[in-house]
């Protein structure tokens, strides 16, 4: 299977400020519920995102469980 | 880790994509889609509105918290789905039938690596469904000679009988080929 053209098909923003920008609006919407580790958790995907094409990246480094 | 990836995307922050591998079958690496936020974008479209029509003495609507839960319904997952995801039934049928009768991971792996290594070059020829109809077929037919009588090696059993059931779509497509060109 080809990751990265599913990767590319499924993306939702077009730029990485749109996504920083949906990332900050997540946060303010649901900032009460979550917990430290879940808005790192945000940011950390929100990076890898912005490394990806780095979904390749994200699949090598494999998040630390 | 996982509970958190659980929880943002029981919030809608995030979408999970699985997927299969299709060339061995199993899971392959999830995707992770950020959800671009809805409500941002709607109540800047309201105040726009409100801001063009000031005199519209309509009462205002509650503000719903619009969030992709309102559209992460199972057919919004659907369309998401990847392509091939008739692999994943597949797949997941054939591990169901096998572990009805012998729940062992690795006798499952020896004999759904056996079925692929047989049918991987067919699969530009037969339609999928047409494929893994054999395979179950071959399974319910190794696993009823195994009640039947002692089978040695099941494994070798099996793909003898997709062998047999490959060879026998093979003769069907002839007689259908020979019979629209002799009608």
């Amino acid at each position: 299977m080809n990751y990265v053209s599913l990767a590319i098909k499924h993306q939702p923003f077009k730029t990485k400020e749109e996504m920083n920008q949906a990332v900050r609006c997540h946060i303010v919407e649901h900032g009460g519920h979550l917990s430290a580790t879940e808005i790192e958790m945000i940011h950390l995907l929100s990076v890898m995102h912005v490394s990806i094409q780095g979904w390749r990246i994200l699949k090598m480094i494999r998040l630390p469980i | 880790m996982i509970r958190v990836m659980n929880k943002l995307v029981a919030y809608s922050i995030i979408t999970r994509i699985e997927s299969m591998r299709p060339q061995r079958g199993g899971n392959g690496a999830n995707l992770y889609i950020i959800n671009p936020s809805v409500t941002r974008n709607v109540s800047r479209g309201k105040e726009v509105k409100n801001v063009e029509v000031p005199t519209d003495s309509a009462p205002e609507m509650p503000d719903e918290p619009l969030s992709f839960k309102n559209i992460n319904n199972k057919e919004f997952k659907e369309s998401l789905q990847v392509e091939g995801s008739h692999l994943k039934n597949s797949y997941r049928e054939f591990k169901k039938l096998v572990f009805c009768f012998i729940p062992e991971k690795h006798f499952f792996y020896r004999l759904y690596r056996s079925y692929k290594a047989q049918i991987k070059s067919l699969e530009t020829i037969y339609a999928e469904e047409t494929l893994h109809e054999v395979g179950i077929q071959a399974l319910k037919a190794m696993f009823s000679a195994m009640k039947m009588k002692d089978v040695h090696n099941p494994v070798g059993y099996f793909s003898r009988v997709v062998k047999q059931k490959v060879d026998d779509l093979y003769f069907e497509r002839l007689m259908e080929l020979e019979e629209s060109v002799n009608p």
